[in-house]
């Protein structure tokens, strides 16, 4: 058996890398998905979890979550063995760095536990599924647009980036360089400066104010980063600049809707419920499956219809919406 | 048989007509395992004089601090008026009308002259809080009483040994009370300084103050006294009037045996000279000194406390390198640049501090033996303790040490004992030059003896030995030559059998008119020092701030923009309060890490209750943030104070509670900007004449704190339980309800502080101010509040919050690529501490130099 | 036999006890516990941890303290990482981030031992500057190409065993760090320095060149945390173990080493780092999440030392009254 089990991982390994699934057997009924999300009570993550929870009343199973009290690699380590020791069948991991934490994930597969990610991935050949909010790097696409319609096309603009560390910060953010520097629509804009607000309303309201004083014909601060978006909005409302400088960037629409009413605020968000939700069907269709993580699988989720496994073994919970005041009310966080 | 001398005493107290304000009746003290002081009871009477006499050890310091309320007699009680009173601090001392110059003074070095006089009875104005001018006029009357010429806002710490000696005996005048206690308030002072001492006495003795005189020199004991009480081995022998009690008798009483045999005979030749010392100099300590050490030689090295004969001790034996003039060790100069060299060249130092700097006391006698012979226990490298005590057993042997085993505490030995562990750790080292400073301080009659047959026969072997003591007999029995010290200078050498007591006392006291003027020009100096210093550092930040502003500003004019203005000034409210909460606790030598998680928690509940309770808002968000903030610094200030663990711990641990407690409580709930009131978010937006209201109450409760600090004698004592906590104690200030109550403060402002963060950045999780503590303690430091306690200043920890937030703004305006924020923040820190080090260690070279 | 019991500390005692009893709790009653993947990784989770306790209680003993230990941990990784871009063979990189890790060591204790500056406010400005230089290093990114050599050590295990190569450095120094504490007459110096720095200058100790040294041992240990780190990981980056130190400091006072210096043992400190891997372990596996440990972490460290304290007194009541008792008999 354990010869026969080996025989069929190193076969995994050899014909599939990507879905190291092929070791494990398929499971009968649901079973239960660990989410390890980036941090503790945070409550982009709770209301994620929400969704989960949603899920697992529905189909079955169980959805448990921990999570480190700092938002590190290393501290997701402990978790990941946590949820390995635990017998979980399903982790469903947020990556606080993606390629730090794929040896205990692989280590995790090894032990027969099956790993998808969420929200922010790891490294491909570590997890099989990835359910990302919105498709590849569409979110930097439409910051990147956002801005250029805020400015009018032309003109400086700064990004207030999280942690100088973070992963999908710094993906965006490649990206939109690389865009520009592809698209002639852009060569009017001029990225100036890439600040970091530490995950801090403080440091972001400092940094953004700085910032409008360090350029003064800034247009646009992108603000890819969840309390960043409504401390710069506040700060530049305070310092009355919220008009003059536009700001654009990912925030829970609940913590911006103030500005997106005035209009000084663009946002664009996704529906974090959804992909809670989507994330624990997706773990239990892999678990029994019904997916394997190969492009092109099909499997139905629930209420929120059929999906279909892209390039990568991405799995997209759809296309991000650019929050307006009509469609706030959409928005429950 | 000489019980019944107390006894007889105790009767007397019944019998006596004369007031007697205060006394001791049957009072017993017991430490861990050893017995200070067993039935002892005698009476204070008014306008009469009682001399309290005994060799070191023998429980006179008991007696005085049983009568000043610092301790609590293990056995028996005191009588206040006749009826039995039990003081729990020094404060109820104070009120019983006890006043008492402690021999160690408990004096506060950050705090002025007139604050260390007044500090525990501060005169107040009509709004409670200091009456500076009544403070600063009462002090210049005190200080004139007792001849010390320096202005009464000078920094005690600039003052020398003398001086605050009698900045002690002042304090204790300024009581007025009916009780006074001195315990040896002479051993530092000149003749001239004595005599003032004395006249004053006389005139409180007109006036009915009953007074007790602690000393050691019997020509002082027999002018002052009126009665004389001898202590003997913690038991008291009895206590005669002067008059019936001679010199000789009461020496006898004090030694309980006949005082001839006290020194051995000694009449061997010297040898070989060992150890020279030519023009030997060390600002501060002492000039021009020759001294030439043969082999066999007991050379004496007399003088008053702080004359210098430490110093020298302390430069022969390599601690201190000297500033001018050589050592020359069998005709060759050497130079010590540390104590092992010293020690290479086999000289040995027995210290004075015997705590301080001879024994580590929670470590066994064998640690402390073995300590500079550490490599010869260790055979191939590996701590052998068998090995050791082998080392050692030899002279722990020959001092006949009376131990239940090696491995027992030095602290549960008795001071003469303790003193036979430090002897047995230096002659292990085989010297050939033996510095022995006050060798027989604080130990038994015995064993003091003892002491002095070893020293003979030290010296007959051969040995080359230093004495330095403050006991004249012990001098002029021991030494073959006696060098005396005045004020760092060599005034007078005598032979064996030239030296008298009298002759020694002169050459150690004289020329006092030659010191009056140096005194001048020193407290003449001293008026500049203090304020030199503090504009000095304060200025040093403030350049720093302009070095980056300026070329800022220069580079990018928006750097003084109204907007950019408003924004740092906004940021430094915030930070400035968190400072200042900071700064109480750390003047009172304590720190406290958790104040972020304080602020985090506060400002998640006031912003939760504000949404909950919008009709109320900032009504409601205030109080619970203070509310919540008070109780989080009480439970700090509670662990820290009752539970005896040090602060440092303590909010390393309350941090991650108060943290996790937040996290648990939020559940990942979020507040934004538009759950709460506007009223709530205006009460630090709102503008005042272009002012965020955030700055205008950052100002007010600067304003409060100054108050407090510099106008209550509350906010003093938090200094003075930080500059010296002992000393504090000895005074009566209640040390532990004063960190209580910083403790408290620094939650109140944390809370506050959280309420304002809540208000100013609206969107609130469990995460706020994570990280700021960081911020909080590097804002205090490069301010120049000091971390040892006890000093600091308001303007300070504002600057130094500005210098930090200015970079940090400074560095983005000129964009600076970010990455190299945290780098630059960091060398900050270390240049800030690094001038205010270089500042400090000016200033202390500069008192050094006037010193001299 | 009454001479071995004596030589037990009362801490050291309560402390393996707390672990004995949690351990067999856990063993019983906490599914999947004393798995061999659990344990493992549990041992391989306190790596760095464990290394960074070594130093920091000789630190703590001789009343100094090293914020910057984790900062150093991210610089010394950051630079074996870039060593390594840069195509330095490992075996010349790790001596290499070795030498980088004193020096950082050597800085704070320069400061500290020839300025007398305070090691808590040095190491605060150090803290920030050390992880300040890891960012203008490395900028943003991060190292994650290794030699396959590093990687296996970082995430296999010795042969036919369980345990994980990333601990046998601990495994290794801290018996060295054990005995030169308390067998060898450099750790009896190190006591005695940090029980009274005065008595151990006016006894011959060179202080400062001991507190420079030990500086200097902590930026070495720290960089060997720093390539552990980086080969457990398979990630050279500047925030790499963020808020370490206070972990680090945590677990040596719960082991109970005196801030006040002069007190403490090893071997007290390493039954903290396992009673505190465990109870996390534990609280882990029960869901516990991250702040919720913190927070039971903090109690326990403040609960067991009012307990040790009022233990203590307690003995030194019961001491005097047989003293009062034998004097009065």
């Amino acid at each position: 058996m354990k010869a026969f089990r080996l025989a069929l991982l190193a076969s995994a390994v050899l014909l599939a890398p990507t879905s190291l699934a092929f070791s494990q057997e398929c499971a009968k009924e649901p079973l239960t998905v660990g989410f390890l999300p980036k941090l503790d009570t945070d409550p982009y993550f709770k209301v994620a979890f929400g969704g989960a929870q949603e899920a697992a009343k529905e189909i079955g199973g169980t959805a448990t979550q921990v999570a480190p009290s700092q938002a590190t690699a290393e501290a997701q380590i402990e978790f990941i063995n946590s949820l390995v020791s635990q017998k979980v069948g399903v982790i469903a991991i947020a990556g606080n760095d993606a390629n730090a934490v794929a040896p205990a994930l692989k280590r995790a597969v090894q032990q027969g536990v099956r790993v998808i990610s969420y929200d922010s991935d790891v490294a491909a050949d570590a997890r099989a599924v990835f359910v990302n909010q919105v498709k590849g790097d569409s979110l930097a696409e439409m910051m990147l647009e956002s801005a250029f319609a805020l400015s009018g096309g032309e003109g400086e603009f700064a990004i207030l980036s999280s942690t100088p560390t973070a992963t999908n910060q710094n993906a965006w953010i490649d990206f939109m360089k690389a865009k520009m520097a592809a698209e002639p629509k852009f060569s009017k804009m001029k990225l100036v400066q890439v600040a970091y607000g530490e995950e801090s309303e403080q440091i972001n309201q400092q940094q953004a104010l700085a910032l409008v004083q360090a350029f003064p014909d800034l247009e646009v601060i992108i603000v890819p980063a969840g309390i960043g978006l409504p401390a710069a909005a506040r700060a530049l409302e305070e310092a009355g600049m919220i008009g003059k400088v536009k700001l654009t960037g990912l925030a829970p629409a609940t913590l911006i809707s103030k500005y997106i009413k005035d209009g000084a605020a663009q946002d664009i968000w996704w529906n974090v419920t959804d992909l809670g939700y989507l994330t624990y069907q997706t773990a239990q269709a892999f678990a029994q499956c019904k997916i394997t993580g190969k492009e092109g699988e099909k499997f139905t989720a629930g209420r929120l219809g059929e999906y279909t496994i892209g390039a990568g073994g991405e799995l997209i919970l759809g296309p991000a919406k650019i929050v307006t005041p009509d469609n706030l009310a959409e928005f429950k966080f | 048989m000489l019980h019944l001398g107390a006894l007889g005493e105790a009767d007397a107290i019944v019998k006596s007509d004369v007031a007697v304000p205060v006394a001791l009746v049957q009072a017993t003290k017991a430490f861990g395992g050893t017995i200070a002081l067993k039935d002892a009871s005698f009476e204070l009477r008014s306008g009469e004089v009682l001399a309290l006499l005994g060799e070191n050890g023998a429980g006179k310091s008991t007696c005085v601090k049983l009568l000043a309320g610092v301790y609590l007699p293990t056995g028996g009680h005191i009588e206040v008026d006749g009826k039995p009173a039990v003081f729990h601090s020094p404060h109820d001392a104070q009120a019983a009308g006890i006043s008492v110059m402690h021999q160690h003074p408990g004096l506060f070095p950050d705090l002025s002259v007139a604050e260390n006089i007044y500090l525990g009875h501060m005169p107040r104005d009509r709004f409670g809080g200091i009456d500076n001018a009544a403070m600063f006029a009462g002090a210049r009357k005190v200080l004139a009483t007792v001849g010390l010429d320096v202005p009464a806002e000078t920094r005690l710490g600039t003052l020398r040994t003398s001086e605050q000696q009698l900045v002690e005996i002042a304090r204790a005048l300024s009581l007025d009370a009916r009780v006074l206690i001195m315990d040896e308030p002479t051993a530092a002072l000149s003749q001239r300084e004595v005599e003032r001492l004395f006249t004053v006495v006389a005139d409180l003795r007109l006036h009915g103050v009953a007074m007790m005189f602690v000393g050691h020199r019997m020509d002082e004991i027999f002018r002052i006294a009126d009665r004389i009480a001898v202590l003997r081995d913690g038991r008291l022998i009895g206590v005669k009037p002067k008059a019936e009690l001679g010199r000789a008798a009461a020496i006898g009483m004090m030694v309980g045996r006949e005082v001839t045999d006290l020194y051995p005979e000694r009449n061997h030749a010297t040898g070989a000279l060992v150890l020279e010392a030519r023009g030997l100099s060390h600002a501060g300590g002492f000039s021009n000194i020759d001294l030439k050490l043969h082999a066999g030689e007991v050379l004496g090295l007399g003088g008053l406390v702080g004359s210098g004969r430490t110093e020298i001790a302390r430069v022969l034996f390599g601690i201190e390198q000297p500033d001018a003039g050589e050592i020359l060790i069998d005709g060759e100069a050497v130079r010590f640049a540390s104590a092992r060299d010293a020690m290479d060249a086999r000289i040995a130092y027995v210290s004075e501090d015997r705590m301080g700097q001879s024994l580590v006391m929670d470590f066994s006698i064998l640690d402390n033996a073995v300590l500079p012979v550490l490599d010869k226990a260790a055979r191939s490298g590996f701590y052998g303790t068998d090995r050791a005590i082998d080392l050692v057993s030899d002279w722990l042997k020959r001092m006949k040490l009376r131990f239940s085993g090696y491995g027992q505490p030095v602290k549960e030995l008795s001071g003469g004992n303790q003193q036979k562990v430090v002897l047995a750790k230096w002659l292990r080292t085989e010297p050939r030059v033996l510095i022995l400073d006050e060798p027989t301080q604080g130990i038994d009659v015995g064993t003091k003896a003892e002491v002095h047959a070893m020293i003979a026969d030290l010296a007959a072997q051969g040995m080359a030995i230093i004495l330095i003591s403050s006991e004249m007999p012990e001098l002029i029995g021991m030494c073959d030559r006696i060098i005396v010290l005045r004020e760092g200078h060599r005034t007078a050498e005598f032979a064996r059998g030239e030296a008298t007591q009298e002759k020694v006392l002169e050459a150690a006291t004289k020329a006092g008119e030659s010191a009056g003027p140096a005194a001048q020009g020193a407290s003449e100096e001293n008026r500049k020092g203090p304020l030199d210093i503090l504009k000095r550092r304060e200025f040093g930040l403030l350049a720093a701030m302009l070095a980056v502003a300026i070329p800022v500003t220069i580079i990018n004019p928006r750097m003084v923009s109204a907007a950019n203005l408003t924004a740092v000034s906004m940021d430094a409210a915030l930070l400035v309060v968190a400072a200042l909460a900071q700064m109480l606790v750390l003047i009172t030598r304590n720190i406290d890490l958790s104040i972020a998680a304080v602020i985090g928690l506060s400002a998640y509940m006031a912003a939760s209750m504000v949404q909950a309770y919008p009709g109320l808002d900032i009504g409601i968000g205030l109080v619970t943030a203070c509310a919540v903030g008070g109780v989080a610094g009480l439970i700090n200030g509670l662990v820290v104070t009752r539970g005896k663990i040090p602060a440092i711990v303590v909010t390393l641990a309350s941090m991650s509670i108060f943290r996790g407690f937040n996290s648990i409580w939020a559940a990942g709930d979020q507040i934004s900007a538009d759950e709460v009131t506007q009223a709530w978010l205006d009460m630090t937006g709102l503008k005042i004449a272009g002012v965020p209201l955030i700055v205008v109450i950052a100002i007010v409760i600067l304003c409060l704190g100054y108050v407090l600090l510099y106008r209550t004698a509350i906010g003093r004592e938090l200094f003075a339980a930080g500059s010296n906590p002992d000393g504090a104690r000895l005074i009566g200030i209640p040390v532990d309800r004063r960190i209580l109550l910083a403790f408290g403060m620094a939650g109140l402002l944390g809370g506050l502080c959280g309420a304002l963060w809540a208000s100013r950045y609206a969107t609130i999780d469990a995460r706020v101010a994570l990280g700021f503590e960081l911020t909080v303690i590097a804002s205090a430091v490069v301010g120049g509040v000091a971390i040892r306690g006890g000093s600091g200043t308001l303007l300070g920890i504002i600057l130094g919050a500005l210098t930090l937030l200015v970079i940090k703004n400074g560095l983005t305006l000129v964009r600076v690529d970010p990455l190299w924020l945290q780098g630059v923040y960091g060398l900050v820190i270390l240049v800030a501490i690094g001038i205010d080090a270089f500042i400090v260690r000016r200033a202390e070279q500069a008192r050094q130099a006037r010193a001299r | 036999m009454k001479k071995f019991l004596r030589s037990i500390d009362f801490w050291d005692l309560l402390l393996a006890t707390s672990c004995a009893a949690i351990f067999l709790y856990a063993a019983i009653f906490v599914p999947n516990f004393a798995s061999g993947f659990n344990l493992s990784q549990l041992a391989a989770s306190a790596s760095e941890k464990a290394l960074l306790i070594l130093p920091m209680t000789l630190l703590i003993i001789t009343r100094e303290i090293d914020l910057s230990i984790a900062s150093v941990l991210a610089l010394t990784s950051v630079v074996f990482g870039l060593l390594v871009q840069a195509g330095v063979p490992t075996l010349a990189a790790i001596p290499l981030t070795l030498v980088a890790g004193g020096l950082l060591g050597a800085f704070n204790g320069y400061l500290v031992s020839r300025l007398g500056l305070q090691s808590l406010v040095v190491t605060l400005g150090t803290m920030a500057l050390y992880r300040g230089i890891g960012y203008i290093l490395l900028g943003t990114g991060s190292v994650n190409i290794l030699p396959p050599a590093v990687v296996d050590f970082g995430i296999n295990n010795l042969p036919g065993t369980e345990i994980p190569w990333t601990i046998v450095p601990f495994l290794v120094l801290a018996p060295m760090f054990a005995i030169v504490l308390q067998k060898t007459p450099t750790g009896k110096r190190i006591y005695a320095l940090g029980g009274s720095p005065e008595v151990a200058r006016y006894s011959g100790i060179n202080t400062r060149r001991m507190v420079l040294n030990l500086f200097v041992v902590s930026g070495v240990v720290a960089a060997i945390a720093g390539i552990v780190y980086t080969a457990r990981l398979s990630n050279a980056r500047a925030n790499n173990a963020l808020g370490m130190e206070l972990d680090v400091i945590t677990i040596v006072l719960l082991g109970g080493v005196s801030v006040f210096g002069g007190k403490g043992r090893l071997t007290g400190v390493m039954l903290a780092l396992v009673l505190i891997a465990i109870i996390r372990n534990v609280l882990a596996l029960n869901q516990i999440g991250g702040d919720a440990q913190g927070m039971i972490i903090g109690l326990l460290l403040i609960g067991s030392l009012l307990v040790g304290n009022y233990w203590r007194s307690t003995q030194e009541m019961l001491s005097r009254s047989r003293a009062m008792r034998e004097t009065k008999g």
